[in-house]
């Protein structure tokens, strides 16, 4: 479930601005138990992009290197919004079946 | 900023992540790569000036290489190749099934193109570096046997040489009583006997580096395996 999610949540970080791969991967992989390691997202970056559901860009750093930026696709905005509703669904079925099971 | 021995830790990492990710497509590949050579910059960046134990542990958070080249495959709907028996026997018949009349070897060969685990440069090296493994050795001893000197001294100062690839036997003139054959296998001169080892070792060599090359992409296929295993 874990690794279902977490492509979401690539989408999710991306809704406001764009970011580039290191700051997307260092906030994912500050999260406790979201992936196994931070190269791990690389890949799942990579199939997001084939998948047309983010796009990049270069953009030029203040200090080395230009940067590859990740944003939102009109696909990822509408993929997110399914997955959205779908979740708060399942989400909120579990809740209520785990409070049930502790009432009784 | 960074020096030899960080560097160096970066370089083998780098290499192994390489060497996990070799069955991906090739765009696919230098693309992680590309973007993971980037982030590791980028965080050795941060830290500044930085020890070889932070080099290292900025490297642990990115992964492990086959963790990563697992992630990989399953995101990248690449099917995760599994080894069976068939290629250590492949292996083995490489390097040793030249002496089975050749047979063995050719074999070797089919079962080597057959695998799904080894790229076409893995095969390639197994075909052509050493054709007939190990056993090719043999041909090389057999070359100098050919070429002996025979030289039969009788009486005062008769001396015959003969240096025809296959030389007569020396009986063919009557042995006299004080007659004495000399071969001399040191016939093909120094140079030659030089070269012909350098042959062997070559031979020798080469096959085992075949060997051990295909040896190492099995086990890391075997590894793979294990890792997609653990986090499936």
């Amino acid at each position: 479930m874990r690794k279902g999610t977490l492509e979401y949540c690539v989408l999710a970080l991306l809704r406001e601005r764009e970011r580039y791969g290191f700051e997307l991967v260092r906030t994912l992989g500050e999260i406790d138990g979201m992936v196994t390691s931070e190269g791990t997202i690389y890949p799942l970056l990579r199939r997001l992009r084939d998948e047309g559901l983010v796009d990049t860009t270069w953009q030029e750093s203040g200090s080395g290197p230009p940067r590859r930026y990740y944003r939102l696709t009109k696909a990822g905005r509408e993929g997110l919004a399914v997955f959205y509703t779908e979740w708060s669904r399942f989400r909120d079925a579990v809740d209520e079946l785990l409070a049930a099971g502790r009432k009784r | 900023m960074s020096t030899d021995a960080t560097d160096r830790e970066v370089d083998r990492y780098l290499s192994n992540l390489n060497r996990s990710l070799s069955d991906l497509p090739h765009g696919k590949r230098q693309e992680i790569i590309e973007d993971i050579t980037e982030h590791i910059r980028l965080a050795l960046e941060e830290l500044g000036e930085s020890s070889v134990a932070q080099v290292r542990e900025v490297l642990d958070r990115v992964g492990d290489p086959d963790a990563i080249a697992a992630e990989a495959r399953s995101r990248l709907g690449i099917p995760q190749v599994r080894p069976t028996a068939l290629e250590p026997i492949a292996i083995a018949l490489l390097l040793f099934g030249g002496f089975l009349m050749g047979v063995g070897w050719l074999a070797g060969v089919v079962l080597l193109w057959m695998s799904p685990v080894w790229s076409r440069r893995h095969k390639l090296l197994g075909s052509l570096l050493v054709p007939g493994g190990l056993a090719s050795a043999l041909f090389v001893f057999a070359i100098p046997g050919q070429v002996s000197y025979c030289s039969t001294i009788s009486g005062p100062a008769t001396v015959q040489a003969s240096g025809s690839p296959v030389s007569p036997p020396p009986f063919a003139t009557p042995p006299s009583l004080n007659a004495v054959t000399q071969c001399a296998s040191s016939g093909p001169g120094t140079l030659t006997k030089l070269a012909l080892l350098a042959l062997i070792v070559l031979i020798v060599v080469g096959s085992t580096v075949s060997a051990v090359i295909l040896g190492r992409r099995v086990g890391q296929a075997r590894r793979a395996v294990d890792v997609s295993r653990r986090f499936a």
